[in-house]
């Protein structure tokens, strides 16, 4: 390939440590010798930005994002009808939950190359963030139809689950898993973790545990799968024992999630104070997040409902559905909304997240609490079985609240274990 | 906790630039930790290599080797690599005067596992194929469908175990390969196992912008020459091998002995299918019935990987070859062809696209395309397609040379393909315009052009299936990350 314009942005190198034999770090290095012979070889610039993308996968570290930004945009000036640029692009937008934009690189993508399973994923993923829900099935279904494999097989999956047919997406699943083959390494861990957390919701820690031990023999250390792996601990009544669990996972990638879901454990277990010092954590992480261009208003809006509620909170959870329409967001709303006490609108919210169905512990708890402060005594005991008879220690910080509005409500809470 | 998050976003697996093969690696786990991999290696359903050629014990016979499941390593294990239950795998051949599919032969494997509560492929010595102690085991169904009409050859067939080392599977070939040679009704034969990848090729140097090693002086980023390095060398495949005889395959049902004939060819390809998935249906319905969806082919080697472009990779693994003539303009004006004269100054090469009157400029490409490169003349020529089109009038000839039509010898590629025939050297020659079907570009180094590797890793075995005992994982470990 050769370029087109004389001007051309300096590589971005990064120094790779030698000792490091990652697959990303070989990719990254072995573009970069490439590029220090021909700066200017724009396929081994688009390798460099993918490899860039798969470190920030291995690593968690969002600084890298910014290198790839430049040269993907570089590329796009002087490629702009290459499809492995808009694609790579469209995934960098994801990754970075810039998701109109990715949806608008994703139909690009697909314009330029008909048809592409990947550009169609890229559609499919943006499409349910903006909560254009039709579309994305639209393009799931395309997905599926184009190449029925582990990539598809995912998001049929959600789809599924969306909809509140958990068993599906559990199908889906164990098909996905099937597709990746014995060898699948960390697409296989991601399918079997996925599904680890769909059995661990609706109540079957065995079955769970199993999926989260397959996915880490199938890539060791697999970050989703060791969360899973505590969760089933917190689920099992063991919150004490998941808290190192989550902290080594910390450690290991540093996400904001996995500080929050410590710290979750931590105040059930009542050390608030290295509680607080996890939440600390999380808000630190999330602001670096922000810092490099990856917009968690969303997931900062949904850890103030429960850590820092008040308007300010209510605001922000605005702010992100406005940008980010999904059920996720609604729910969102309605929870910072619930603990201002506007329970009308919590409610109006609540409905809208859970519009398509899903049975999501969390949105059906969320809804539960909402529809009791508004006096509706049948719509929280509907909402809440669902909670009970799935997994009422979905969270660990909840598990108190879920405990009170079982009591209140005359509902039985099935023991851990 | 959070675990909601981005249940679905997408994140990068590395995907190849220029090809299915080489330029790949583990995928990610994910930024946001839970992001769904937007692109997968599918291996298990991945056509690596196809092969075609006349038997050369038996002259009445014709054998066709499908590989799948590229660059395994030989230490693979625990979970060693195996063909996929949910995959559909076709060798389809064409015998007619247009292009579709005629005859065509299913491969649908199922694992055996005896003791679900151990992770361990086995559990003792292995001794006998399909048996105690061997823990996991694939055995595979044949179905031949010719017109509409489908019927089962032949079931729950033997596979041997993968190579694993002396220990677990001594004696591997005459003891546990060999005897899972199966006869099929009619006088044919089949194999279905893990063999040593036949294919060679220096990987390293194409996909480092085509610098032969050999020719480094002569490339726009000179280095000094060197020998070829085999990037598949130390790997392993997993290999579908038939046997038929020719009277079985060929349109009059006899062997034919006109060499300028249609009648005398077939178009050979293989693919390899997954269930279509609804994606929202009835609770009750079964949800994993779904028609098949053809996920990969091949034919003429490296069409698939060289000539077709990243974003069309999908809707060609999809289609059949009857439906290629929408692919032509990539193949018919190759990207590689226009990247050799930037990459190697004072190098020029054919002229690609169309005339005015809507022939194809390169006629030495519609030439492989067509059939001429296996011995029908212009009029006599098929449609083109990508399909291995083997001439059964023309004698085999097992001594060869690797450079097969290149060097006069008919009895190879483009004639078919035999395993020791050179198809990256004899390739890069036919896109620099280095054969005798464009006479003015038939000059050094256009016709010199060379990856430096020359043959396959192991050697070829005198009888069926013909390609080499597959590298034990103890003796032949391959330095690189840990295996999945």
């Amino acid at each position: 390939m050769k370029a087109k314009t004389p001007t051309r942005v300096p590589v971005p190198f990064v120094t790779i440590d030698p000792s490091r034999t990652s697959a990303a770090d070989t990719l990254i290095e072995r573009s970069q010798s490439r590029l220090r012979d021909a700066p200017q070889d724009d396929a081994a610039r688009l390798l460099l930005a993918r490899a860039l993308l798969q470190k920030i996968g291995e690593t968690a570290d969002p600084t890298l994002y910014g290198r790839a930004d430049t040269l993907l945009r570089d590329l796009r000036e002087c490629r702009p009808r290459d499809s492995g640029v808009i694609i790579t692009s469209g995934i960098l937008a994801l990754s970075r939950h810039q998701f109109a934009a990715a949806r608008a690189l994703g139909e690009r993508a697909i314009r330029l190359a008909p048809r592409n399973s990947t550009a169609l994923g890229i559609l499919v993923d943006a499409n349910n963030e903006l909560g254009r829900y039709d579309r994305a099935l639209n393009a799931t279904q395309a997905m599926a139809d184009a190449r029925p494999n582990l990539p598809a097989l995912t998001r049929v999956s959600y789809a599924r689950e969306l909809r509140g047919d958990t068993n599906g997406a559990i199908l889906a699943l164990e098909q996905a898993s099937a597709a990746a083959g014995s060898g699948g390494g960390a697409d296989l861990a991601y399918a079997q973790a996925l599904r680890g957390n769909l059995l661990l919701v609706s109540g079957h820690t065995d079955g769970a545990e199993a999926a989260f031990a397959a996915a880490e023999a199938a890539q060791p250390g697999f970050a989703a799968a060791v969360a899973g792996r505590a969760q089933a601990l917190v689920a099992r009544g063991r919150t004490a024992a998941a808290v190192p669990v989550l902290e080594q996972l910390l450690d290991q990638t540093p996400l904001a999630q996995y500080a929050s879901e410590l710290g979750d454990a931590l105040t059930a277990v009542g050390r608030n104070a290295a509680a607080g010092r996890a939440y600390d954590r999380a808000r630190e992480l999330d602001r670096r997040e922000l810092k490099n261009g990856v917009d968690v208003r969303l997931e900062m809006a949904a850890f103030d409902a429960d850590h820092d509620p008040g308007p300010e909170a209510v605001a922000d959870a605005r702010v992100a559905l406005a940008a980010r329409p999904s059920s996720l967001a609604h729910d969102v709303l309605a929870w910072n909304l619930y603990r201002v006490g506007d329970f009308e609108e919590a409610a109006r919210e609540s409905r809208r997240a859970l519009s398509l169905g899903s049975r999501d512990p969390t949105e059906r708890f969320h809804a539960a609490a909402i529809a009791f402060a508004r006096g509706d005594r049948s719509a929280a005991i509907r909402h809440l079985r669902v909670v009970l008879e799935g997994n009422p220690r979905f969270n660990a910080f909840l598990i108190p609240e879920v405990e009170q509005l079982a009591k209140r409500l005359g509902e039985r809470v099935p023991t851990g274990d | 906790m959070r675990n909601r998050w981005t249940r679905s976003i997408a994140t990068v697996s590395a995907v190849g630039l220029l090809s299915a093969v080489g330029l790949t690696a583990g995928p990610a786990g994910g930024a946001s930790h839970r992001e769904a991999p937007l692109t997968s290696q599918d291996a298990t359903a991945d056509n690596t290599d196809l092969y075609a050629f006349r038997d050369p014990v038996d002259p009445t016979k014709l054998n066709i080797i499908a590989n799948y499941i590229g660059l395994e390593i030989p230490q693979g294990g625990p979970n060693w690599l195996k063909f996929g239950d949910d995959v559909l795998y076709e060798i389809n051949i064409n015998n007619s005067d247009r292009v579709e599919d005629n005859i065509v032969y299913s491969f649908r494997f199922r694992t055996i596992v005896d003791n679900p509560d151990t992770f361990l492929y086995n559990t003792g010595r292995i001794t006998q194929p399909n048996a105690a102690p061997q823990n996991v085991r694939q055995v595979y169904s044949v179905e031949k469908r010719v017109g509409g009409h489908s019927t089962v050859i032949a079931r729950d067939l033997p596979t041997p175990p993968v190579n694993i080392g002396p220990r677990s599977t001594p004696n591997y070939e005459a003891g546990l390969a060999a005897p899972t040679v199966s006869n099929l009704p009619g006088g044919g034969k089949v194999f279905a196992g893990q063999r040593a990848d036949a294919f060679f090729a220096d990987l390293g140097s194409v996909f480092d912008l085509l610098g032969l090693r050999p020719l480094n002086e002569a490339h726009v980023i000179p280095r000094h020459a060197s020998a070829g390095v085999d990037g598949l060398k130390g790997l392993n495949v997993h290999t579908i091998a038939l046997q038929l005889p020719i009277t079985e395959v060929s349109r009059y049902h006899d062997v034919p002995t006109v060499v300028d004939s249609k009648a005398s060819i077939v178009g050979i390809y293989a693919s390899s299918s997954r269930r279509a998935v609804r994606v929202l249906s009835e609770e009750s319905a079964p949800r994993n019935v779904g028609r098949w969806v053809q996920v990969s082919r091949l034919g003429i080697p490296l069409v698939n990987e060289v000539l077709i472009p990243l974003g069309k990779k999908d809707r060609w693994n999809a289609l059949n070859p009857e439906d290629d003539a929408q692919f032509f303009g990539n193949i018919l004006d190759p990207e590689p062809a226009k990247l050799i004269p930037a990459l190697y100054p004072g190098v020029s090469t054919p002229p690609g696209g169309f005339n005015p009157d809507g022939s194809p400029k390169r006629s030495d490409i519609v030439a492989v395309l067509t059939g001429q490169g296996a011995g029908l003349s212009a009029a006599n020529a098929l449609p083109p397609a990508d399909l291995l089109r083997v001439n059964l009038a023309v004698a085999p000839n097992a001594v060869g040379s690797r450079l097969g039509i290149l060097a006069g010898d008919t009895g190879g590629f483009p004639n078919g393909r035999r395993l020791t025939d050179d198809v990256v050297d004899i390739e890069l020659r036919l896109l620099a315009g280095g054969t005798p079907f464009t006479p003015a570009f038939n000059v050094s180094p256009n016709n010199a052009l060379t990856d430096g590797v020359d043959k396959p890793q192991t050697p070829i075995m005198a009888r069926f299936p013909y390609i080499g005992t597959p590298l034990d994982g103890y003796s032949h470990q391959v330095p690189g990350p840990p295996a999945p």
